[in-house]
């Protein structure tokens, strides 16, 4: 999916960094301060709230997160917009055409 | 598992009950005062040994050849009285006893006038009166005049009765002291047959009774604690059985969530690669590619929403679906409804409409999301199990204080007898499994629990073959 949506981004002309687990998504995020990041939940050795909950006394916590995850839950979308996301997407239920909309609110 | 509980329940309210009165209620002998009961039981003793001494005088008088006469069976009945006459005035008896008992004040005529006096020996008063009655009858000699005539010659054969005070002084006959409260002991004394009751205390028989008291009380508190110690043992099961219930709860919750976000990872995976596909990002697609990616796309939704309802089934009956009610347009909110089912009910070629309501219309207290879900549930229904060419129609109304939408089809309807069990869980028509295989008969169950939760209610009429009308009530406050 990671490859569909960064496919996706760059014909829109978006240019994205891609990052497999959360500790390395950290790393690129204070490397490169992007516009927008795009955080899953269930992710290895750091978990998109333990990211969420790292970056909310950086300067990072300024950059809006839009969560994209297969968990649906009212707690777990509680807990990421308590988090500080901007934006909450359960993956089964948007297209990617609706993310990128979501995008383009987002960063323009 | 439920009638267990309630077996329980009802030994536990029983234990209960049974060891709080033998605690309270039989202890209450226990904690009265000796005095006082002891003047209560002195008037019952006197009774009882009164009646023993009476028992056995009549014995006496009839050994000697007496006639004892019940003063009552005469009061009460005019014929027995004859017939005791007759048989007095036979045998003329050297003894006439008169059984006087208690609030006879005032004995017949026949037997006590000089009349019968002369014809027979004295007469006795038989039944002892306690508690200041007055005897001042003409014609009746006392017990203890009588014993005292009789005296010495008979002493032997008659009983004697003697009752005293606690000075030891004979206050005997058929005149006790009416302050009898002073009596501390009664003796009966019949000499040929030794000395039968000796001696009735009153404080000996209220400290026999406090004994009594508390031996019962010891029985009902085993009895009471047997109940008890069967209630605690049964207490950890309904603790036990409640704890597991909790545990395996939450056991299912988590393994259902769990269960959903697996199920749903490789459905969102399809759902993207298929939509990328139909929306031409990877190169173009012939007609026949198309239409079979469609088809796979459609049944990937169908998956999501299956998941979808298994989940929200989950959260409604652990009581954890969380409802939110704000003031809403409803209007507003079908008419967003029916406009995101349009695509749907096209590929259906159902024609698909919303009658929006002329008059502007009251905002309604709901959760629009779960309203949303139940009203989507039905207009999905109604367009998917609907003929090519078929019709849907949804409309509002206002009726008095309350609020209606009304979902109408032309579809398949549902079986005449199946209709009673459309709403429960699980529950599919058969008409409908014929149609769509997948499917687990969530859908309209979850649309009556979300009706409820608005403390409305839904109704259904259908005709199988011609369509259904799904109507559903809520109240405006």
């Amino acid at each position: 999916m990671r490859e569909i949506l960064v496919e996706k981004l760059k014909r829109e002309g978006y240019e994205t960094l891609e990052a497999v687990d959360g500790e390395t998504g950290l790393k690129l995020t204070t490397n490169h301060h992007p516009d927008l990041i795009i955080l899953d939940i269930i992710l290895p050795v750091m978990n998109g709230f333990e990211y969420l909950e790292k970056i909310k006394d950086t300067d990072a916590a300024k950059i809006p997160v839009l969560i994209l995850s297969n968990l649906g839950q009212k707690e777990d979308i509680d807990r990421g917009m308590e988090l500080g996301a901007k934006d909450y997407i359960v993956k089964a239920h948007f297209t990617p055409n609706d993310l990128l909309g979501k995008v383009r609110a987002l960063v323009g | 598992m439920g009638r267990e509980r309630l077996y329980i329940w009802i030994f536990a309210i029983i234990g209960g009950l049974i060891f709080i009165f033998s605690n309270l209620f039989w202890l209450l002998p226990f904690l009265e005062d000796v005095e006082a009961a002891a003047q209560r039981y002195q008037y019952e003793i006197a009774q009882r040994i009164s009646g023993q001494a009476q028992f056995f005088l009549e014995k006496q008088l009839r050994a000697l050849g007496g006639l004892v006469i019940d003063l009552v069976e005469v009061d009460l009945n005019k014929k027995k009285t004859e017939t005791i006459i007759k048989k007095f005035l036979e045998r003329q008896p050297q003894f006439l006893g008169i059984n006087l008992t208690e609030g006879e004040l005032a004995p017949d005529q026949y037997f006590l006038s000089p009349v019968f006096m002369e014809k027979s020996g004295p007469a006795v008063l038989l039944r002892i009166p306690v508690a200041g009655s007055d005897l001042d009858v003409e014609g009746v000699v006392s017990l203890a005049d009588f014993i005292s005539a009789i005296e010495p010659a008979t002493i032997g054969q008659l009983g004697r009765v003697l009752i005293e005070d606690n000075q030891g002084n004979g206050i005997f006959g058929g005149h006790p002291d009416p302050d009898w409260g002073e009596v501390a002991r009664v003796t009966v004394v019949v000499p040929n047959m030794g000395w039968l009751v000796t001696v009735a205390d009153p404080v000996i028989e209220a400290w026999a009774n406090k004994f009594r008291a508390i031996n019962l009380a010891i029985v009902l508190m085993l009895v009471g604690m047997v109940f008890v110690v069967i209630l605690m043992v049964n207490f950890r099961k309904i603790l036990n059985i409640a704890l597991r219930e909790k545990q395996l709860s939450r056991a299912k919750s988590e393994y259902l969530a769990l269960m959903a976000h697996q199920l749903r990872t490789p459905l969102a995976a399809t759902k993207w690669n298929i939509k990328t596909l139909l929306e031409g990002d990877w190169g173009s697609l012939n007609k026949k590619q198309k239409k079979f990616l469609e088809r796979s796309y459609e049944s990937n939704e169908q998956m999501v929403k299956l998941v979808d309802d298994l989940l929200n089934i989950t959260r409604i009956e652990e009581g954890r679906f969380g409802y939110k009610f704000v003031k809403t347009d409803l209007a507003q909110l079908l008419e967003k409804l029916v406009a995101g089912f349009r695509h749907q009910a096209q590929q259906a070629r159902v024609v698909l409409f919303f009658r929006r309501p002329k008059k502007p219309f009251p905002r309604v207290a709901v959760d629009p999301e779960k309203l949303n879900m139940a009203l989507s549930n039905l207009l999905d229904n109604a367009i998917r199990y609907n003929h090519l060419r078929g019709r849907v129609e949804v409309n509002l109304e206002k009726v008095n204080s309350q609020i209606k939408i009304v979902v109408k089809d032309t579809g398949v309807g549902i079986p005449a007898k199946q209709i009673n069990r459309l709403f429960s869980k699980f529950f599919r028509a058969d008409n409908v499994v014929k149609l769509q295989v997948v499917g687990f008969g969530l859908g309209l169950y979850l649309v009556k629990n979300i009706v409820e939760k608005h403390r409305g209610y839904i109704e259904v009429e259908s005709k199988e073959g011609e369509g259904s009308v799904f109507t559903i009530t809520l109240p405006i406050k």
